[in-house]
């Protein structure tokens, strides 16, 4: 490989028709470089998948109430299960449970003012532990925290939006006072993203103010709990569903009796998506970057038909099998490494470009191509090549010098 | 050893033409000291297999060329000259009989095999120059230097030294195309000499050259075989058969007496 004459061989070779060596030498770049995009978009996608998880606990599961559907009891199935603070004890109580708070929300969107601007938001009502689970992806402040609850204080945690519509995106709106109605609030923290939110326009306060201002009723939405380390929900499930039935009276075998939301089980469902996405990008990329290789392949087999004259007078004067086999796949694996590393650094290049130009969305942040991806990509490029130019040197080296010689 | 070779050019300076005229031979120069043949081919048959039938070509050949002859082998096409050729040049397989080769028996079981045999004992001269087109003249020269793993400075002094002894050093760096029938003919005779082998195959070397240029090519020749090398010549052309020591006539794969 180091033989200079034979790189010179190439060189002369390769640049007697750059036109075609340039067009299929393209087709692998352009294999390898969207094998590289697809795989590194693919991790963007799954990151950004994974971080709507991130304003929850991944080991926490949420309870609501449903709607009957069995008769139990002399009850009449499409009764509503409405769950009560009372329901948060009990499940707290139970082994494996290591967290458990209520969530409430209010209804209607309540007035609300400050200074001279007013608007409509709707207000949850959480507790400290909840506050844990829930993650609320904070711009500035702190949490409800333990004492906020017990003294039932009136303050608040706003969205971005809200922060926007009431205060004009007031720089420091920790400490200023909202009125809700009548009441006025201390906002304490300011949240830009939540779970099962579009846009961050809801106001948090403590559930122990909320019944206290807004609705005494002692009823919650959700119970949102976390699972102890060495535990998992299919282990808590029947003991929870159990204590929960005979608290609301229904069979503990009605499925639609209670929404259950395993936000563990979900991580999974959606990293096997993901995973199923990866494979289907590897599979994707792979063909485009074989189709490059057939180009190759096809190409070099016309030039060694080309070069049949060639290889015969090379063999008449002492080139063995060896030597013109080797000539060949030389060409066809410099074709494709010099094209396939251009492609892959200009893969490379375009996935860390929009991540560093910060593109994301929902589903899609910090696309990148880990040093895994870069190996395997490297690894089916030679392979790629090995293939690509096997036929034609299979062909070359086939080439009879009689034949080749034989007069014009 | 190159050192030892006659300056070649000197008669091409001179435009040495006139009658062509039986040469002296190397054998006739060093007496019989070259007992031992340098081809000697027995009982040699080849056919041809199209589909089921298979076509005799060489029937039979009996035939020893001696070291330092200068010989021709003329037939009319069809003769199986090209044929006879190619077995001679181990470039093709023969069914039976035997060849040997400056005391080598000629039956390769194996392509890269021949290729060292042919890299070895012969240089070939082609009707069609048959040189790489991108390639100088001087790479012409030295590539089968190349394949005898010669590194690269020894190579291009050799060759240069041949060209130089062909008149042609200030075609050196001419790639083929841009020179005429007659120097690129020297240049593949430089190339059939630059691995200094026993013996040199020519198929029509005149084939495609006017008759004054073919008159310099075998002059060339004959100055060569003069230096001791064997020349065996194929041709149609009854001149230049004329013009080596033995004419050898093959007619429908057996050798005429």
């Amino acid at each position: 490989m180091l033989d200079f004459e034979r790189w010179a061989e190439l060189g002369q070779s390769l640049s007697k028709h750059k036109l075609r060596t340039g067009l299929t030498a393209f087709g692998v770049s352009w294999g390898i470089f969207m094998l590289v995009l697809l795989l590194g978009m693919g991790k963007g996608l799954e990151r950004g998948t994974m971080t709507l998880f991130q304003d929850t606990a991944l080991n926490s599961v949420w309870i609501g109430g449903g709607k009957t559907s069995q008769s139990y009891k002399g009850l009449t199935p499409g009764r509503t299960v409405s769950l009560e603070i009372d329901d948060v004890a009990l499940l707290g109580n139970l082994p494996g449970v290591e967290a458990v708070g209520p969530t409430k929300s209010l209804d209607k969107g309540y007035v609300m003012r400050y200074g001279k601007n007013t608007g409509a938001f709707q207000i949850n009502g959480i507790s400290a532990v909840n506050a844990d689970i829930q993650k609320l992806a904070l711009l500035s402040g702190r949490q409800i925290n333990p004492l906020d609850e017990r003294e039932s204080r009136k303050v608040a945690i706003i969205g971005a939006r809200v922060n926007d519509v009431l205060m004009k995106n007031q720089l420091h709106p920790v400490g200023k006072t909202i009125f809700v109605g009548e009441t006025p609030f201390t906002v304490i923290g300011v949240y830009n993203k939540a779970l099962g939110e579009q846009s961050p326009n809801r106001v948090y306060i403590p559930y122990t103010t909320l019944r206290q201002v807004f609705d005494p009723a002692p009823t919650v939405n959700m119970i949102a709990l976390t699972v102890s380390p060495g535990y998992s929900w299919p282990d808590i499930k029947p003991e929870a569903i159990r204590l929960l039935s005979r608290q609301h009276r229904f069979d503990p075998n009605d499925a639609s009796a209670l929404e259950i939301y395993d936000i563990s089980d979900e991580v999974k469902k959606v990293e096997s998506l993901m995973s199923g996405i990866r494979l289907f990008m590897i599979i994707v990329g792979t063909g485009t970057l074989m189709a490059g290789c057939v180009g190759v392949s096809n190409t070099m087999l016309v030039t060694v038909k080309e070069r049949t004259r060639e290889f015969g007078i090379r063999k008449a004067i002492g080139a063995s099998s060896a030597d013109i086999l080797f000539m060949v796949l030389h060409e066809t694996l410099v074709i494709t490494l010099a094209a396939g590393y251009a492609g892959l650094v200009a893969g490379v290049g375009l996935v860390e470009l929009i991540g560093r130009l910060g593109i994301e969305s929902d589903y899609f942040r910090d696309p990148q191509v880990d040093l895994s991806i870069a190996v395997s990509a490297l690894g089916i490029l030679i392979l790629a090549g090995l293939i690509a130019g096997y036929l034609p040197a299979r062909q070359a080296v086939r080439v009879s010098p009689i034949e080749a010689l034989r007069h014009e | 050893m190159l050192d030892s070779v006659p300056n070649y050019s000197k008669p091409f300076r001179e435009k040495q033409t006139g009658p062509l005229k039986k040469q002296q031979s190397a054998v006739d120069t060093l007496g019989m000291a070259f007992e031992k043949p340098m081809i000697s081919v027995q009982s040699l048959t080849k056919s041809y297999h199209l589909g089921s039938m298979a076509v005799p070509v060489l029937k039979g050949i009996d035939l020893s060329v001696k070291t330092g002859e200068f010989v021709s082998i003329m037939g009319p096409s069809g003769s199986g000259k090209s044929t006879l050729l190619n077995v001679l040049g181990i470039l093709d397989r023969y069914d039976d009989g035997e060849y040997i080769l400056n005391g080598t028996l000629i039956k390769p079981l194996s392509e890269t095999e021949a290729a060292r045999y042919r890299n070895h004992l012969i240089g070939f001269v082609f009707q069609s120059f048959n040189l790489l087109p991108f390639k100088s003249a001087l790479d012409n020269v030295a590539m089968p230097l190349y394949y005898r793993k010669v590194p690269r400075k020894q190579r291009e002094e050799k060759a240069k030294k041949l060209l130089e002894r062909m008149g042609m050093a200030h075609r050196m760096d001419h790639m083929p195309a841009e020179l005429s029938g007659g120097q690129r003919q020297r240049i593949a005779i430089a190339r059939a000499l630059v691995t200094d082998p026993p013996l040199i195959l020519a198929d029509e070397p005149t084939g495609n050259l006017d008759s004054k240029t073919s008159e310099e090519v075998m002059e060339l020749f004959t100055e060569i075989n003069r230096e001791g090398k064997t020349l065996v010549v194929i041709t149609h052309d009854e001149e230049i058969a004329a013009r080596t020591r033995r004419v050898i006539h093959l007619q429908d794969g057996r050798i005429r007496n």
